[in-house]
């Protein structure tokens, strides 16, 4: 989102000013405390806009209706930051918790003991066996999604490349693994080479999906788990000069990928709704908690799968589109 | 009247000439000594081999051998300051970091050259330049600080870098608002980021320029001597009468402002910043460095082995995926080849030693 002032002829002189005002500043979700609900909420790296924009979604809920909402956060992929925030959101004894670490059984026994005693948990990665209240989050079923996003890769035998960003990340591999699935069933005659992870580092998604593109002349099509490998994916085949041959779809919709599409070296974005997970989980909170229950919190709700949508040029500045471009700041 | 003492008898027994310092033999001689060649002999045998498994021995072709210069860049704007300051005895691991805010605060120089409803920019060759000042003068005033925490307050170098790493990535997420800044002018991604100069991509050859000038500098200049004098004894230094705080600061203020060029080309690169893409750079650049012949411990720089080693680490990596080598295996590969090329280097340093 392009700042109404004037950040950057100035900002490294007020960088340390910056530093200090950002304590009272606008990045913690305005809360109110109209209410005697306190909601804690636990997120792993708010550096990521997804999570950022759950964050916003979740201030929004909690404003409307009036209610207290301390956010926990930290801003690396670091599970043991993650859990000394949980901790710290635990000692403030909240009335309820949705978390969101990378590592969704992380926190099964703390879940266990927390619903014991009447404070109710939501997450959106769940637990196996479920242990929290609800879980809420994005639709994994992305498989009818390929036929549109493939709409504009040509005709004919070639090859495609998968670009995972890390491996071993359930919610990732779950919402673009049945896509992959579903590709490889509208397409068999693509090639499926072998896949490549960066770890999230924009360089080295960039140096790979280049290698490939040279030594793959039939390239026809790349997939891409995550930003920052969707950014190393478009420099590539900008670099290369193949915005004609090669269709990129990336999943997620942060502001580079974004900026991407728009000038057409991405060609679809698999988006998730951050926002509207945000706020389901602190409604889903505050409805279990308004009815008044006393005991255990039951752990028998049905899960919540907030569907993704897909996102092209022509459409990402459509207003019913604008919950699912994720935002840095609310 | 007694004899004199038999001065013959009791002198002590002739020391063995220091020869360290004198180089021995011809060039050819001289260059199978030096560690930069042997990096240079593993780069030239990982190309063959690569270009051998490469479908039509594609390995072997200019596209990938600019991308090869392209993807080397920035880990050899990094490595080259950090020779200079592992030469004096001193580390960064706040390079990362430094790369990280500077490219934020040149995004949002150039963003402010963009209009808010039409998202297009207006004079967009002002825009970069000030962008390209703002990348190297916040690099620089980075590399600045942390020589004045380390020299003037006599902070061990890798506690205050260790300090100054999450300071320079905790403001370069305030800046950005905790997200990359994106939709800098595609203009900067065609005239500079994939730019190429005589088939070499421009930022390559910006970074060869500056090796060169940094090779020079160590080679011949009276800076480079104390520098590696500082490295070999700080305290000899000292009382040899160098001014050892401010060669220090000197130090990392242009290691800083390389990490500033090095953010400038993400910038260039990607028409964005890059967050999260830089976490392991200075331990990169240490790799590079320390491949290529310079010693940790300081005292010995070697500009030319840093080329080779930067260069290795993405030769490795693109030739791995060219040749289709799955992805978990390239972390072994790279690791067991990296391995190689110490041993043998260390193979050679005791031979030498003999």
């Amino acid at each position: 989102m392009k700042p109404t002032y004037p950040r950057g002829l100035i900002a490294l002189g007020i960088a340390a000013t910056m530093t200090l005002s950002a304590c009272g500043d606008s990045d913690e979700p305005s809360s109110t405390s109209g209410g005697d609900i306190t909601i804690a909420g636990v997120l792993a790296n708010t550096s990521d806009p997804f999570l950022a924009s759950v964050q916003c979604g979740a201030a929004e809920e909690a404003k409307d209706r009036g209610l207290t909402l301390k956010m926990y956060t930290s801003t690396a992929i670091d599970d043991n930051e993650t859990a000394s925030n949980f901790q710290t959101a635990t000692l403030k004894t909240p009335s309820g918790i949705f978390a969101d670490p990378f590592n969704g059984q992380q926190f099964v026994a703390q879940y266990k003991q927390l619903m014991q005693k009447g404070v109710p948990v939501v997450t959106t990665t769940g637990t196996d066996p479920r242990t929290e209240y609800q879980a809420i989050f994005s639709d994994y079923n992305t498989a009818p999604f390929a036929d549109e996003a493939l709409s504009g890769v040509s005709d004919g035998p070639g090859s495609m490349l998968y670009m995972g960003g890390a491996p071993g990340i359930p919610p990732l591999e779950g919402r673009t693994l049945p896509f992959l699935d579903a590709v490889a069933a509208a397409r068999p005659d693509l090639e499926r080479l072998e896949d490549e992870f960066s770890g999230f580092d924009t360089n080295k998604a960039t140096t790979d999906a280049t290698s490939i593109i040279i030594a793959n002349k039939d390239l026809k099509l790349i997939v891409v788990a995550a930003g920052p490998d969707a950014a190393g994916a478009a420099a590539a085949v900008k670099q290369a000069g193949k915005q004609d041959d090669i269709t990129v779809i990336a999943f997620d919709a942060i502001p580079p990928e974004v900026a991407a599409l728009k000038e057409g070296t991405i060609d679809v974005l698999i988006a998730q709704n951050p926002f509207e997970i945000g706020r389901q989980q602190v409604g889903a909170l505050v409805d279990y908690l308004d009815e008044d229950h006393s005991g255990p919190v039951p752990t028998d709700q049905e899960e919540i799968a907030i569907p993704s949508k897909v996102l092209t040029a022509d459409t990402v500045d459509d207003a019913e589109n604008s919950d699912y471009v994720y935002k840095a700041s609310c | 009247m007694t004899a004199g003492p038999d001065t013959t008898a009791s002198a002590p027994p002739e020391a063995p000439v220091d020869d360290r310092a004198i180089a021995s033999g011809g060039l050819a001689s001289r260059l199978l000594q030096s560690r930069a060649t042997w990096v240079f002999a593993v780069n030239i045998i990982l190309i063959v081999i690569f270009t051998a498994v490469s479908e039509d021995g594609v390995y072997f072709s200019t596209a990938n051998a600019q991308s090869v210069a392209i993807s080397a860049t920035q880990a050899l704007l990094l490595a080259l300051g950090l020779a200079m300051m592992l030469g004096a005895g001193i580390f960064d691991l706040s390079l990362g970091a430094n790369l990280v805010l500077s490219s934020v605060v040149g995004a949002l120089v150039i963003q402010e050259f963009q209009d808010p409803s039409t998202l297009e920019y207006d004079r967009v060759g002002v825009a970069v330049l000030l962008g390209f000042l703002a990348c190297v003068i916040t690099g620089l005033v980075f590399g600045l600080v942390n020589g004045i925490i380390i020299a003037v307050a006599d902070v061990n170098s890798l506690i205050a870098t260790l300090a100054t790493l999450g300071i320079g990535t905790g403001l370069g997420l305030l800046l950005a608002d905790g997200s990359d800044v994106a939709g800098l002018p595609f203009q900067m991604q065609e005239s500079i980021g994939f730019r190429t100069v005589l088939g070499v991509p421009l930022p390559a050859a910006a970074a060869l320029v500056l090796a060169a000038t940094f090779w020079f500098v160590v080679r011949y200049t009276r800076f480079g001597m104390h520098t590696e004098a500082i490295g070999s004894s700080r305290a000899s230094a000292e009382r040899a009468g160098l001014r050892v705080r401010g060669h220090l600061v000197a130090l990392t203020s242009m290691s800083g402002a390389m990490a500033g060029l090095a953010g400038f080309i993400d910038l260039a690169r990607f028409g964005s910043t890059a967050l999260g893409g830089h976490n392991n750079d200075a331990l990169a650049a240490v790799t590079a460095v320390v491949i290529g012949g310079t010693l940790l411990q300081g005292g010995h720089i070697s500009i030319i082995g840093a080329v080779w080693g930067a260069l290795l680490a993405v030769i490795l990596q693109t030739g791995l995926v060219i040749a289709g080598v799955p992805s978990f295996w390239q972390l072994i590969v790279v690791g067991l080849v990296l391995l190689v090329a110490v041993v043998i280097d260390r193979a050679s340093a005791s031979r030498r030693a003999n």
